[in-house]
């Protein structure tokens, strides 16, 4: 019952930000890269008390995709902190999420650094304690940078966490992606699956750079992580490969499984994927 | 006002016509207002076209930015500016398969912050951009409006912070607008520009420098073909029902009423064609035209009989005028109208030709003696007579009074001469006594032959034949003479001219005419007469009487020449020229004996017959008319003082009968009566006997013709009481000196 209040109490919240927009407007903050790349975020100053939030997007997406957007709001409206950044990709100001047919000229090393500027940036503004929200892989690529950066107090939740492989068994024992593993780093550009692109286009680097952050080194990345590590799994969600949460829940992260949600947690598993996320916050 | 006369046919047609060509008017007239509206509609679709390309310029415009913006806010393009390592590969797959960038657009090229094109992309366009271009749409005459650029600069945010480079979209323009706007008037395929500028052009003005076509209103186009095929079967349909209707007013009532024209007309042109006849025999449809064709059938039936009655008439009449209705012959008129037919007939050739005149010798004493009516009987006698021996097919004609004449076609003087004696034999012949007329009648006959061309005139060849007549006339021929040109009876021809006019010149100036006198020797002791014999004296030519006499007789002026005679006679007398004692013989017509103002004349004169006894000579060659007046004339005269002698007695007509019927007191002898005394024969005591029988019988005789002294003493032996001729004297003018008294004549 107090569950059912508390859903209601949000859908309320929600409705009124969407009807009053400016009431949860956020400034647009920019910083620019080491590749005099322009990248933006929202950033929605919090509650002091509570630590700030760093919700990071899925592979190729935006923060305006819905649920990192949702996430983002919800939290922001419930007194956090939140930045939501956009990586650049490469491109200034990026403002829509990157086909996968699109040239792919980022890698995941200047992911790593723009979440790092980022997480400067924050903490440039006090914020200490800081806590990372990421979408499918956007998490894979938070668990990264923490352990790239050597982040180790840094908690992280993940939604629908998933690696960079590709989301089909097809994909994932296609020719060309076997043909892009024998191609050296800087060789022309490749056309292999990646995630949930069937074709993804960059020079063999930079694919590869995204290329070995699949299932096994996300989950290699938890075991040595040893900080926090909170993962929703939606219990349809079709992308992670089988045994997935088991093998995360094996490997030290706290899986938060919802029935019946998706890979995007769309419909009234949102709710219940917000209240685990705040659930988590509240700890 | 004049007006035209047309036969229905041409009324009809012309109404017709006039009401197909006022079809055509209208129909006309509705094509061209068709054709106005389609005018205005297409000055009016101009005006909308020309404002429809403007909209769709300014759509373009619209578009452009829109497009713009798109590609400027496309992360990938910015991508490609911030790194252009592989721009070449993007632009030639990614770009175009993104489905970002407008198919309007041919090509996108990226060029950087310094105008630069980025490395790696095929394009067509330069490798740099001028900057300044940045914002504006250029046409380039070079490229055409397959090729239009259009630049715009690309910042890394939407607030234009900070400049990454600049995009160059390419467009055909036409293809642009066809895909950006819907074109109702405009032809967008026949855009073109009109005196491409040098130097590149921007979009605005651009379109002010564009021709176009207007797409043509097809709802327009099927109206007029509507209206036209509509007014084309309307005109068919009116041209058949006119012709039609001209066809079946034509068969009803033109048709039938031009033959009746014509029928109507050739009626008036008193004209006969049976075919008229036979087309008014088919009845007609319309009833009133059958009346009027029945009523011109009957009219035209009773015209027919009336003039075929009439032909006959005129045929008779025709006949009437060339005949002559006293002796059945041809008239003058027929004689003239045949000349002309035969000279026409001539053509072009000549032709010889013999004109034949007949003239009835005395026949004005024998009609005057024996009256008119046994006159017209010897006429009809001569013309039968000649009539019947002329040739086959030649005519003979009365033109005159007792003249008649014929025409001989290719007669030569040989087959006129035949002709000719055969008519004279054939009247020689008839017995004239059964008229009662004593005397022999005869024909002098006249010929004059030559070469007719058509040309010539009857005057001509009738001159030479009155000429040759003249001939013929004279005493002692043979009654019959031929004209010839270049010999003697050519000079006739200016002879007789001469003759003619000499007389009649000397009739009216008499002093022309010359008395000359020839003595009348007295045997038996009477007085001495000079007998006054005529001259004329003409252009120093002194004319005798057997010269100009047969022209007196010829003309009938034996009275008027006699008039001029005695005057001049009575002139000499009472000038003295003929001596006191000497009597005057003087010759004169019968014919002008029954004349009184010669009567009177003579009367006249016999106030000198004391000092002139006088003696009046009547020649026996000429017939007497009208004796018993004449008798009774001489009567008259015979106690005014005048002896009567019977002139040439011996030659002539019954002298016997005038001696009998005649108060005559000298009887002169013919010379040729006289020159019978020279022989020995039982001519001269004929002769002789009846000399001495006269003078037993109491006439008084004289002799002409004495030629030498033998004469002389016969006559003077047989009693002759005066002598005249040659041996005697000479004739002469009288000169005052010369007169000398004779002894009067007892």
């Amino acid at each position: 019952m107090a569950r059912m209040l508390g859903r209601l109490t949000r859908i309320t919240l929600v409705a009124c930000w969407l009807l009053v927009p400016a009431a949860g407007h956020a400034d647009v903050v920019e910083i620019r890269t080491a590749e005099k790349i322009a990248a933006t975020a929202d950033f929605r100053p919090g509650k002091a008390d509570k630590p700030a939030i760093l919700v990071l997007h899925g592979f190729l997406q935006t923060r305006d995709f819905g649920i990192v957007k949702n996430i983002a709001d919800t939290l922001a409206d419930e007194g956090y902190t939140v930045l939501s950044p956009t990586l650049s990709l490469g491109i200034s100001h990026r403002k829509r999420s990157l086909d996968c047919e699109a040239l792919h000229l980022h890698d995941m090393d200047v992911d790593l650094r723009e979440i790092q500027q980022w997480v400067q940036w924050l903490r440039s503004r006090g914020h200490q304690r800081i806590i990372g929200v990421g979408h499918s892989f956007g998490a894979a690529q938070l668990m990264a940078w923490r352990e790239q950066y050597r982040e180790k107090g840094f908690e992280l939740i993940g939604v629908s966490l998933v690696g960079s492989a590709p989301f089909t068994l097809e994909s994932r024992s296609s020719l060309a992606r076997k043909d892009v593993a024998r191609k050296p780093p800087g060789a022309d550009l490749v056309h292999a699956p990646l995630s949930f692109c069937e074709i993804y286009t960059a020079p063999a680097g930079k694919y590869a750079s995204y290329d070995q952050w699949g299932d096994d080194r996300i989950i290699a990345a938890l075991k040595q992580s040893g900080s926090r590590t909170d993962v929703i799994m939606g219990s349809s969600d079709k992308f992670p490969p089988p045994d997935w949460e088991a093998r995360l829940a094996k490997a030290g992260a706290h899986v938060h499984p919802i029935r019946g949600a998706n890979h995007f947690m769309d419909g009234s598993q949102e709710f219940d994927m917000l209240d685990i996320v705040l659930g988590i916050l509240k700890r | 006002m004049k007006v035209s006369r047309l036969s229905i046919s041409h009324w009809v047609a012309t109404f017709f016509i006039v009401l197909s060509l006022t079809i055509a008017l209208l129909c006309g007239i509705g094509l061209y207002r068709l054709y106005e509206i389609g005018a205005d509609l297409d000055r009016s679709r101009q005006e909308s076209a020309r404002k429809e390309l403007a909209a769709a310029m300014a759509d373009l415009s619209v578009y452009l930015q829109q497009q713009s913006s798109v590609i400027t806010n496309w992360d990938e393009t910015r991508q490609q500016l911030a790194n252009p390592d592989y721009y070449g590969y993007w632009k030639a797959s990614r770009m175009h398969q993104s489905g970002l960038i407008s198919p309007v657009f041919s090509d996108l090229d990226l060029y950087d912050r310094a105008g630069f094109l980025l490395p790696g992309g095929d394009t067509d366009n330069e490798g740099r951009i001028n900057p300044s271009d940045a914002g504006k749409t250029l046409y380039y005459p070079a490229k055409g409006l397959g090729r239009i650029s259009h630049v715009f600069p690309i910042y890394s945010d939407g607030k234009r912070n900070f400049l990454l480079g600049y995009a160059q979209v390419s467009f055909d323009l036409v293809q642009a607008l066809n895909r950006i706007h819907s074109f109702s008037y405009l032809m967008p395929e026949k855009l073109a520009v009109r005196n491409p500028p040098p130097a590149p052009l921007a979009l605005q003005d651009l379109g002010k420098s564009l021709s176009y076509e207007v797409r043509a209103s097809h709802e327009i186009e099927k109206l007029e073909d509507a209206v036209t095929r509509t007014y084309t079967i309307l005109a068919l349909a009116m041209l058949i029902a006119a012709v039609t209707a001209y066809l079946f007013v034509h068969h009803l009532l033109a048709r039938p009423l031009a033959k009746l024209a014509d029928a109507i007309g050739s009626l008036q042109a008193d004209e006969a064609r049976m075919d008229y006849v036979d087309e008014l025999e088919s009845p007609y449809m319309l009833k009133e035209l059958d009346t009027v064709r029945q009523s011109i059938q009957n009219y035209r039936q009773k015209l027919s009989d009336a003039r075929l009655e009439l032909e006959n008439r005129n045929v008779t009449f025709q006949q009437q005028a060339l005949q002559d209705s006293l002796t059945g012959l041809y008239n003058r008129r027929a004689f003239e109208e045949d000349w002309e037919n035969l000279v026409r007939a001539l053509a072009g050739h000549s032709e010889s030709m013999a004109l034949l005149l007949f003239d009835c010798d005395h026949f004005k004493p024998i009609n005057d003696t024996y009256g008119h009516q046994v006159g017209d009987l010897v006429l009809q006698t001569i013309a039968g007579a000649v009539n019947d021996v002329m040739r086959s097919g030649d005519r003979l004609y009365r033109i005159g009074g007792d003249e008649f004449a014929t025409l001989l076609w290719g007669a030569d003087e040989h087959m006129a001469l035949l002709i000719a004696e055969r008519c004279q034999e054939s009247v020689r012949k008839e017995d004239f006594r059964r008229l009662g007329v004593q005397e022999p009648v005869s024909i002098s006959i006249g010929i004059a032959i030559d070469e007719i061309s058509k040309d010539d005139d009857l005057t001509r060849l009738q001159a030479h034949a009155d000429s040759a007549m003249y001939q013929a006339k004279r005493p002692g021929n043979k009654k019959i003479a031929i004209y010839r040109m270049g010999e003697a009876s050519s000079e006739d021809v200016l002879v007789a001219s001469l003759e003619t006019n000499a007389l009649y010149q000397a009739l009216a100036e008499p002093e022309m005419m010359e008395i000359h006198f020839q003595r009348m020797q007295p045997l038996t002791g009477g007085g001495e007469y000079l007998e006054a014999l005529t001259r004329i004296r003409h252009n120093d030519t002194l004319l005798m009487p057997d010269r100009f006499l047969p022209v007196v007789l010829s003309r009938r002026l034996e009275a008027e020449f006699d008039l001029a005679v005695i005057r001049l006679i009575h002139s000499s007398i009472e000038s003295g020229t003929i001596p006191s004692g000497t009597g005057v013989s003087i010759n004169l017509s019968a014919q002008s004996l029954h004349r009184p103002e010669v009567i009177a004349q003579l009367i006249e004169l016999t106030r000198h017959a004391e000092r002139h006894p006088l003696i009046l000579e009547i020649t026996e060659t000429s017939l007497v008319p009208q004796l018993a007046e004449i008798t009774h004339f001489l009567g008259i005269l015979r106690t005014s003082g005048f002896k009567i002698a019977l002139d040439d007695f011996g030659s002539g007509y019954s002298p016997l009968r005038y001696l009998a019927d005649l108060p005559v007191d000298i009887i002169k002898f013919d010379m040729g009566l006289i020159h019978q005394l020279k022989n020995n024969d039982r001519t001269s005591m004929v002769v002789s006997d009846f000399a001495r029988l006269m003078r037993d019988a109491g006439y008084s005789l004289i002799a002409e013709g004495v030629e030498d002294e033998a004469m002389l003493q016969k006559v003077s032996s047989l009693g002759f009481a005066h002598v005249q001729g040659f041996h005697i004297d000479m004739p002469h003018v009288l000169q005052p000196v010369e007169a000398k008294v004779v002894k009067l004549f007892n």
